[in-house]
């Protein structure tokens, strides 16, 4: 594993280096993550957005390890603080992951056991991972309750799920991920069932997490104004490919791929009425994607090449990422 | 950009009431509300999970009966009418859902989805329903070389055309969306909101649009009326509400949505602490009181009515 030394970059937590997850489909395989670059600072936040299809969960689940079935990382490497996590065995993985990396999901509702108290199932995360006696995990479970902003935490950790609302549900998951101090949280949109007033509050719990405990942050979400208010950086994808890649205010500044300009204008806004532009087409689906650019179809500025040929992420200036043939310098037709 | 409406009352509900029973508690769905809809207009009902606003936008339409109070619809009590005068009436009002998964039956083709209410209510000669149905599917931009494909063969974005299709086949007077793109990406919500602005102006049609993404509201509203645990906030135009709104929850509503510009992230004292209380005990006096950071007194004990001052309608003793 040479390559994994060489790109040892000390800043940071996890790098995920160009990965290629395939799943198997009944009609075949297809490619959900083609070749993505993601790099993670320690104590960053940094948004995964794009919309449904993108492959941005997928993405997510590789690093996990929780593909579903026929589901494998082809290509690439997933390194945790330089170690290959895709070279471990099932078990060493899962030690490394338990104790570093938590996941919440978008739905608080499936991913808590119905039947288990909400206390009983985080205390779980806590004694299946560290050794600790039951009433230190009790304890701990109380304090982490009470950190995450849930009201009355010792009634709480006798409530079912279906007894929670939404939002405190979400608190319930987000203290589960963070009860075991772990490096990086991967955040699978954890705001989209909520309401925007707890939304707020959920998003502002987790920059607080962040703060104290110095936890990296995954955020993925097709919500740019979600990414707007939590990341530092961002990766926009589509259809497989990171498509844009920089800082959080140089993007919203400077948004460049004709699909990340798309996007932003066709997100209504509180600030302004006017017409929304929309992007025409829709997603290719991957058994069905283009031979060049993946946008290709929907973009209003393609020209020849873009049809022909697969761009490259070209580098427009302080880390600012764009895979357009628009940026290319010599090659413009 | 809904300018010119003619302040020609359509719909006109007073008192209205709904109370569920669930395992003998009341839960308070809505309660006393009065609402104006003009004709032409997007009335936009916002609020959160559980305000009662899909369920008021059922009651307009009769499609659950009120516990109390009347609609009046073009001036005639639809709430006193038998099923029979209503099957007529329901020609003129009609609804667009939010799953376009759940809304169309599976095993029906396009056109026949589209064709009916056309069926149902008896319009028109076979001949003639077949021209209304690949005119509605050219207006909503489904290629009329898919009117024998079924629902599966499309994508979301594709499925709420074809229930908008058959929402406008009746050439309806009134259309209630409920919450019709909430369930699409972003880019495919453009094309439905741009749509559903389009026909509105082709088809005549007057909207009560419910949603609770504001940025949704400022895009397609006319009036805005905002609900908090069934009872409305306020009511104003679409620019008051978001240049100056007079009630603090839509001051709040408006400041936690997030904002596509990491330049204007939220301050915290802008948060709205606390939950919707629940339904089945609101509290009392102002039901929003136990969030509201300006709650004195008064609000535990006297329930603000809904004043108007300035053309603008609002619930508040102590109005921003």
């Amino acid at each position: 594993m040479d390559s994994a030394i060489e790109i040892k970059d000390p800043n940071l937590l996890l790098h995920i280096h160009n990965i290629r997850t395939v799943l198997k489909t009944r009609s075949g395989e297809v490619t959900p993550v083609d070749g993505v670059e993601v790099r993670i600072p320690y104590k960053k936040t940094v948004g995964l957005v794009g919309e449904s299809g993108c492959g941005k969960s997928m993405t997510a689940m590789s690093v996990m390890g929780l593909l579903p079935r026929g589901g494998r990382v082809v290509e690439g490497e997933i390194l945790l603080e330089g170690e290959d996590l895709l070279i471990k065995t099932d078990v060493e993985r899962r030690d490394i992951s338990g104790n570093n990396i938590s996941m919440i999901f978008q739905e608080p509702m499936t991913s808590l056991n119905p039947v288990m108290t909400v206390g009983k199932q985080v205390m779980e995360a806590i004694t299946l991972h560290q050794n600790v006696s039951k009433d230190e995990a009790r304890n701990r479970v109380i304090d982490i309750f009470r950190a995450v902003g849930i009201p009355e935490p010792e009634k709480r950790f006798k409530a079912y799920p279906h007894q929670l609302s939404g939002g405190l549900r979400q608190r319930v998951m987000i203290g589960m991920a963070m009860v075991c101090r772990p490096n990086l949280l991967i955040a699978d949109e954890p705001t989209t069932a909520l309401d925007v007033t707890i939304e707020a509050q959920i998003l502002h719990l987790m920059r607080k997490l962040q703060q104290e405990e110095g936890t990296s942050i995954l955020m993925i979400t097709h919500n740019l104004g979600v990414v707007a208010e939590i990341c530092d950086s961002v990766y926009v994808m589509y259809a497989g490919k990171v498509v844009e890649h920089s800082d959080v205010f140089e993007l919203f500044d400077n948004p460049s791929h004709p699909y990340t300009l798309g996007l932003l204008a066709s997100m209504p806004s509180t600030d302004s009425s006017k017409r929304l532009y929309n992007i025409p087409g829709s997603v290719p689906t991957l058994k069905n994607l283009p031979d060049g650019c993946r946008f290709c179809d929907r973009c209003e500025r393609a020209f020849d090449r873009c049809s022909k040929e697969q761009p490259p992420l070209y580098d427009i200036g302080n880390g600012h990422l764009v895979r357009c043939f628009l940026f290319d310098k010599e090659g413009r037709a | 950009m809904n300018d010119g409406i003619n302040k020609d009352v359509l719909v006109q509900a007073k008192g209205l009431v709904k109370q569920f029973k669930d395992k003998g508690a009341v839960v308070h769905a809505v309660s006393n509300v009065d609402l104006t809809i003009y004709r032409g207009e997007t009335l936009c009902l916002v609020g959160e999970s559980g305000c009662g606003k899909s369920t008021l936008g059922r009651l307009l339409l009769r499609l659950i009966e009120p516990t109390a109070g009347t609609v009046m619809f073009e001036g005639k009590d639809i709430t006193a009418m038998s099923h029979e005068e209503l099957r007529n009436v329901r020609k003129r009002m009609q609804l667009i859902f939010q799953d376009p998964y759940a809304s169309l039956d599976p095993r029906m083709s396009v056109a026949r989805i589209i064709g009916e209410p056309l069926r149902i209510h008896k319009v028109g000669s076979p001949k003639e329903q077949e021209q209304k149905i690949e005119k509605l599917m050219q207006d909503v931009g489904i290629p009329l070389e898919y009117k024998s494909r079924f629902p599966h063969q499309f994508s979301g974005g594709q499925r709420q055309r074809i229930g908008i299709a058959r929402a406008l086949a009746l050439n309806p007077e009134l259309v209630v969306c409920d919450e019709p793109v909430s369930a699409l990406d972003v880019s495919i919500q453009a094309q439905i909101l741009n749509l559903l602005y389009d026909l509105q102006h082709q088809y005549k049609l007057t909207y009560l649009f419910i949603t609770h993404d504001l940025g949704v509201v400022r895009y397609i509203a006319t009036r805005v009326c905002v609900m908090f645990l069934g009872k409305i906030c306020e009511i104003s135009n679409t620019e008051d509400i978001f240049c100056h709104p007079r009630h603090p929850y839509t001051r709040f509503l408006l400041s936690s949505t997030p904002k596509p510009d990491p330049k204007q992230r939220k301050e915290d004292k802008d948060l709205l602490q606390g939950e919707v209380p629940s339904p089945i005990d609101p509290p009392s006096g102002c039901r929003f009181r136990k969030r509201c950071p300006y709650a004195k007194p008064i609000c535990s004990e006297k329930e603000p009515p809904l004043i108007e001052e300035q053309g603008r309608q609002f619930a508040c003793h102590f109005p921003l």
